[in-house]
């Protein structure tokens, strides 16, 4: 809106119009006044004030005249000052002032419209009429008036409070505060808390007013500000170095500042807070801060705060830092004696402070309004405090407060004291009896319990530690003691007594138990007779009779002796005393039979008497019966008789180790039939013999007699037997009865156990036997056994156990071998013999009659080649080459042949022809030629031989050639190992030349021959003078050995004195194996014409 | 400890028996018992210094803290010029010496009291300064009878404590009770070279 042109030049002309109110008179002498102001403090008057100029005209006064908008008469006051007080008008007020010199002269007038709205309404500076400072809390306390009488009705006023810091004059805070006038004087307060301590610093502190009157248009300014007060020092302030707060106690988790004070010339180092040092926060010249956040509980002595200051000093203080405390717990009040309250309380969370800070308890009872301080001790988990109870006071209704330096808490508890009786623990406590059944209690209970009733509670514990527990209700009395008595003792019996106490209507507590007070009640006369039996002698003449002792709770006392005594018809016949500890007696009974009587005796008297009499029925017919073991006891069982009409009667006799046994004995009422018997003298596996009498009305009759065990065992021992006989196919076995004591149960059978088995076997029982057999003999009159079925001399192993229901018993073993089956023995030899006998016969027959092939097969004059096996498997080493038969190995020539024929020119031509070679390099190309297979001559001979054995006279033709091969392995030696045998070589092989001059024919073969590779093929000699080759191949080469190679020229009947070098150069390496094999077939041929 | 506790109590006890009976040679003997004792109390002062730092917190209870700076009005100091020292006369010396114990006797008390506010839990060191206070009143009943059989006067009986001992603040507590331990310390080591001294002047 202020945008629009048109309006703001209105404005602008009012503005103007405005001042030309207030200057309308000016009339431009010096003297005349200009810029009045007004000022108002009450808005009643204002005082208006102008400029005026001084000239030498001293003694000028003014004459200010004013009226209101109002038409009333000016009023005028003079004044020689230039102010003037006036009332202040709503609307304008007109004001004409006028300078008047010494002589009252006008110099000047003025005249002045002033509207409301250029009155300012100041209020009066407010003065602070005290500070304050609790230096504890860090906190300022200010005081000033409101002065609100100046105005006569309510207005708002606001007040800004300024805090300064003294030296450095920087505002620390400043704080608007709101209040109401009332029309009178109002003292204000306004307190404001430090986040240092007070000591740390000085502070300035200032305030100014502000009167909100909205019905006034004028200004409204804010007051002056008042007068600067200076917070007041501590009284106590130290001149020397110091650190604050001292000894502060704070809240864990706290911010806390310190600031440590030092002297001029001093400067500080560091401050630490405990042993860590904080960055410092300088305050003035003579503080310095350190900020901890978030402080944690300190040791009991507090945590140290301290500056250490240059040139020397340690100043510090102490933080204490802690918890406020807990609300009380399990607060609970009660009274012993009804003199005092006594409330106890748990602390809940410690507060870590300790004696002067530590938790004040207060207890604090609404109904009297009287309250109790508690010393209580801060160490300990459980705290108490006393209360005196009032009299006619039932109802008390209790607060604990708990307080400390961070803060307080209250528990409250109602409680009626009557029924919050918690009695001591009763004192003086003596027990008394003059009775055998009967005691008398006494006991104190301090405390005056007159309006309450008590139950106390009596724990009798006697000897066996069975417990029992007496109630008794009885007056309260005040301090007093308390009796009561018990009764249904045992007699001669101690017990051990305690007593404890209660409130008998409202019961809230037990005292403790009293200590414990023993007694022993009189002696009084035996409750009963003793248990008796008698046992005629065998004769008959005397009687013993035995008693069993009284249990200690029948017997009421000592017993001293026993009173036996014979009534014949009511009279007494005998009597006389036996004393303890003897529990049986005999008695003369003189062929008369009479009633026994036993009375036990004590100090305080005789028991009842237990009578029986010595009349013995007969009877006969009397059986053993089996009782039944139950583990624990032994069952037995009898048949019911009428006529027993006082009771059974089993007797025993037990004995234990070396003792003689000792006569027990049980009674059963008449209607019994059976019964298990137990006692500690029973053992497992003993057997235990009864007799069950039964009393009838005149006597007692055995009825018959009981064996059994508490509990059967397998049997100690194992049965004693014996082979009796042993035949080839049977063995008899005998054996013996168990001892009854071995037996440790009723026997019901035997195992036999037999398997084959030596003596040696290292087999220990009869479990490990696969083959074993086993025979159960439950007839116990048997006492032997034949085993059938068995073979002749033959081991057998043998056991035999006994068993009873408790298990089976040890095993006895021994071995046993059953006698020779000579039949068996006879056919065994007989068979073998006529076999063989029927073989050799169809042998000779079958040999008779084709002798002449076995002749032909084996034993040829003449052995054929074509049948010959050996032969015919050097056939099958040269297959691939047809050409090659037996004879025709190739090249092939002896070294030293023997002519047994002389066709001299046939052989010659052969000779020759074999020789050339032409005729050799044809060869091996093709094994299977035709024409050169049909040479069935000795086919090579090497040419240096054939000089020589050209010479000697040629017996044999090739047709029917009976050439003797002697002794070719002794030719061949020089070979194997020529070294050390070549002498005998020479000697026993006149034609044979060693191969080592063989390298001129090989020469000499080679110009001839198309190819070398030809003639390795085809030829299977090779130069020997090879030596190398040569020894690999001898027959005793160890690698020969090895070698299966079908090449080898082992077998060539035609080369026996050079097969070596008949074996393809390839195979060398591979084929002496065969030599080697091959000398023995060799030898077995050669050799056989000779044989 | 216990049992060296009890001994040394034990000790002291004999020590105090001995000055009770007559003596041919009263201050022969009693300065040889006098020294004993001050050599038992040497052992037990460094133990109690290091007791009390140790539960005071930091800086006290720091390794190694010392503030050698620190003095508090009062309490007796033991560093003396040397030579001084070694010329005294037996009466100054003993006197300085009851004189010193006298006031510590006093201050040993204050420190007891402090550390009962401070440190309710400090048992060991309150049975500590209980023991040394009480040793303290052995040592001033022995330089009593020295100084009777000598000859020498006592020293007047004067309050080394103002009632402003008690309104100091906690940290100042804990220094005093430093400083008070530390002094005792000096001083029972300076007693001990004393009646080394002594000792040796005046052979049993």
């Amino acid at each position: 809106m202020w945008d629009n042109p048109s309006l703001r030049c209105l404005l602008a002309i009012a503005f103007l119009h405005l001042l030309g109110l207030i200057y309308s008179q000016e009339t431009g002498f010096p003297e005349a006044p200009e810029n009045l102001k007004c000022i108002t403090h009450d808005l009643n008057r204002m005082i208006c004030s102008w400029d005026a100029t001084s000239s030498a005209n001293l003694g000028l006064t003014y004459k200010i005249c004013y009226t209101n908008s109002e038409p009333f008469s000016p009023v005028c006051i003079e004044t020689e000052g230039k102010r003037a007080d006036i009332p202040v008008t709503i609307g304008s007020t007109n004001i004409q002032i006028t300078t008047l010199n010494a002589s009252g002269t006008p110099l000047a007038t003025e005249t002045f419209v002033l509207p409301e709205e250029n009155v300012s309404l100041i209020p009066l500076t407010p003065q602070i009429l005290n500070l304050s400072a609790d230096f504890s809390t860090y906190t300022l306390y200010l005081k000033w008036n409101d002065s609100g009488s100046v105005f006569q009705y309510e207005l708002d006023a606001s007040w800004q409070i300024q805090i300064l810091h003294k030296e450095t004059l920087e505002t620390v805070a400043l704080i608007n505060y709101d209040s109401k006038l009332t029309g009178k004087d109002s003292i204000l307060s306004w307190d404001w808390t430090s986040d240092i301590p007070l000591e740390c610093t000085s502070y300035y502190v200032k305030i100014r007013c502000y009167i909100n009157e909205p019905y006034f248009t004028g200004r409204k300014e804010w007051s002056e500000w008042s007068p600067i007060r200076t917070v007041p020092e501590k009284d106590t302030k130290p001149n020397s170095p110091m650190v604050f707060p001292q000894d502060k106690v704070v809240l864990v988790g706290s911010n806390v500042t310190f600031c440590c004070l030092y002297n001029e010339g001093e400067s500080i180092k560091f401050m630490k807070y405990g042993s860590k040092s904080y960055p410092l926060l300088r305050l003035n010249k003579w503080s310095s801060a350190i900020k901890v956040q978030n402080v944690s509980a300190s040791i009991s002595s507090g945590t140290n705060v301290w500056c250490l200051l240059e040139p020397d000093g340690l100043e510090g203080t102490v933080l204490f830092v802690g918890y406020a405390p807990d609300t009380p717990q399990n607060l609970s009040c009660e009274t012993h004696t009804f003199i005092n309250i006594t409330c106890s309380w748990k602390p809940g969370r410690a507060t870590e402070l300790y004696t002067q800070r530590q938790t004040k308890y207060i207890l604090f009872e609404r109904i009297s309004k009287e309250n109790v301080t508690c010393e209580v001790d801060e160490l300990k988990p459980e705290h108490h405090c006393n209360f005196s109870v009032h009299a006619n006071q039932k109802i008390y209704n209790f607060t604990l407060g708990a307080s400390n330096p961070l803060g307080q808490a209250e528990s409250s508890l109602l409680i009626d004291v009557t029924q919050r009786v918690h009695l001591e623990t009763p004192d003086k406590f003596t027990v008394s009896t003059n009775s055998s059944t009967n005691a008398h209690l006494s006991w104190y209970i301090p405390g005056n319990f007159i309006q309450i009733r008590l139950l106390c509670q009596i724990e009798i514990n006697n000897s066996n530690s069975e417990q029992q527990l007496q109630s008794v209700s009885m007056a309260g009395a005040e301090n007093s003691n308390y009796r009561a008595w018990v009764d249904a003792l045992h007699p001669y019996a101690t017990y051990t007594f305690r007593v404890r106490c209660s409130a008998s209507e409202h019961f809230w507590r037990w005292s403790e138990w009293s200590e414990g007070k023993k007694l022993t009640t009189l002696e009084a006369p035996p409750a009963r007779g003793p248990d008796i039996w008698r046992e005629r002698s065998p004769v008959g003449e005397t009687l013993t009779v035995f008693w069993k002792p009284l249990l200690l709770s029948e017997a009421n006392g000592i017993i001293l002796s026993h009173e036996v005594s014979c009534y014949s018809r009511e009279i007494m016949l005998k009597a006389h005393e036996v004393p303890v500890p003897l529990n049986s007696t005999e008695i003369k009974l003189g062929g008369n039979d009479c009633l026994i009587s036993v009375v036990a005796k004590n100090r305080a008297g005789s028991s009842p008497p237990s009578r029986i009499t010595s009349m013995d029925l007969p009877s006969d017919n009397v059986k053993t019966e089996l009782a039944i073991a139950t583990g624990n006891g032994i069952y037995i069982s009898w048949p019911s008789d009428p006529n027993v009409t006082c009771g059974y009667t089993l007797k025993c006799c037990i004995s234990s180790g070396s003792e003689p046994c000792k006569v027990d004995w049980e009674m059963f009422p008449s209607n019994a039939t059976d019964a298990v018997i137990k006692s500690a003298l029973f053992q497992p596996g003993v057997r235990y013999n009864f007799s069950l009498y039964g009393c009838k009305h005149s006597g007692y009759q055995l009825l018959q007699n009981i064996t059994g065990y508490m509990k059967e065992l397998p049997p100690k021992v194992a049965p004693n037997f014996t082979v009796e006989e042993t035949s080839s196919d049977s063995i008899l076995v005998k054996w013996e009865d168990i001892p009854v004591e071995d037996c440790q149960g009723f026997l019901k059978g035997y195992i036999l156990y037999f398997a084959k088995g030596e003596k040696s076997s290292s087999k220990t029982s009869f479990t490990d036997e696969e083959n074993k057999t086993e025979k159960n003999i439950t007839d116990l009159t048997k006492k032997s056994l034949r085993i059938l079925d068995l073979q002749g001399k033959t081991s057998y192993r043998l056991g035999l156990r006994a068993y009873t229901v408790g298990g089976i018993g040890p095993l006895k073993d021994l071995y046993v071998v059953t006698k020779e089956n000579s039949v068996g023995l006879i056919i065994a030899i007989l068979i073998p013999v006529a076999v063989a006998v029927v073989l050799g016969v169809v042998t000779s027959i079958l040999c008779y009659q084709k002798r002449e092939w076995i002749k032909e097969t084996f034993y040829p004059d003449i052995p054929n080649p074509e049948n010959s096996k050996a032969l015919q498997f050097q056939k099958n080493i040269c297959e691939g080459n047809t050409a090659l038969k037996t004879l025709e190995m190739n090249p092939c020539t002896p070294n030293c042949v023997e002519v047994v024929e002389t066709q001299s020119t046939v052989l010659k031509i052969e000779d020759t022809e074999i020789i050339s070679p032409v005729a050799d390099s044809e060869l091996p190309e093709d094994g299977s030629d035709p024409e050169t297979g049909s040479h069935v001559v000795v086919s090579y001979c090497p040419p240096i031989i054939e000089e020589e054995i050209s010479s000697p006279p040629i017996d044999e033709p090739v047709g029917s050639s009976q050439v003797i091969y002697i002794d070719i392995q002794s030719m061949y030696q020089p070979q194997v190992n020529p070294e050390e045998e070549p002498e005998i070589n020479f000697v026993t092989t006149a034609g044979y030349k060693p191969q080592m001059q063989l390298p001129i024919n090989a020469m000499k073969m080679e110009s001839h021959s198309p190819t070398e590779e030809d003639l390795d093929k085809t030829v299977g000699y090779r130069p020997q003078a090879n030596t190398n080759v040569w020894k690999l191949d001898s027959p005793d080469s160890p690698i020969s050995i090895q070698s299966n190679n079908e090449n080898g020229s082992f077998g060539s009947p035609c080369s026996i004195n050079s097969r070596q070098f008949l074996i393809p150069p390839k195979d060398y390496e591979d084929s002496p194996t065969h030599n080697n094999t091959g000398w023995s077939f060799t030898n077995f041929f050669q050799n056989k014409p000779n044989d | 400890l216990h049992s060296t506790l009890a001994a040394q109590n034990l000790l002291v006890s004999l020590v105090l028996v001995q000055l009770a009976r007559p003596d041919p040679n009263p201050s022969a003997a009693t300065i040889s018992q006098t020294y004993n004792l001050a050599r038992l109390l040497q052992a037990n002062t460094t133990k109690l210094l290091n007791t009390y730092l140790s539960t005071q917190g930091s800086p006290f209870s720091d390794p190694g803290f010392s503030a050698l700076g620190l003095r508090w009005a009062g309490v007796p100091v033991a560093t003396f010029p040397f030579l001084a020292w070694r010329s005294m006369g037996d009466s100054e010396r003993l006197a300085r010496n009851y004189g010193a114990y006298a006031t510590f006797d006093a201050f040993l008390q204050l420190v007891w009291d402090d550390q009962d506010e401070l440190c309710p839990d400090c048992s060991e060191l309150l049975t500590m300064l209980g023991t040394a206070r009480a040793r303290t009143r052995g040592l001033l009943a022995n330089l009593t009878s020295i100084m009777a059989a000598m000859g020498i006067p006592t020293p007047p009986a004067t309050d080394p404590l103002t009632s402003e001992a008690a309104e100091v603040g906690a940290f100042e507590k804990k220094c005093r009770g430093y400083v008070v331990c530390r002094e005792y310390h000096g001083w029972v080591d300076r007693t001990v070279r004393d009646f080394t001294l002594l000792k040796a002047k005046y052979p049993a």
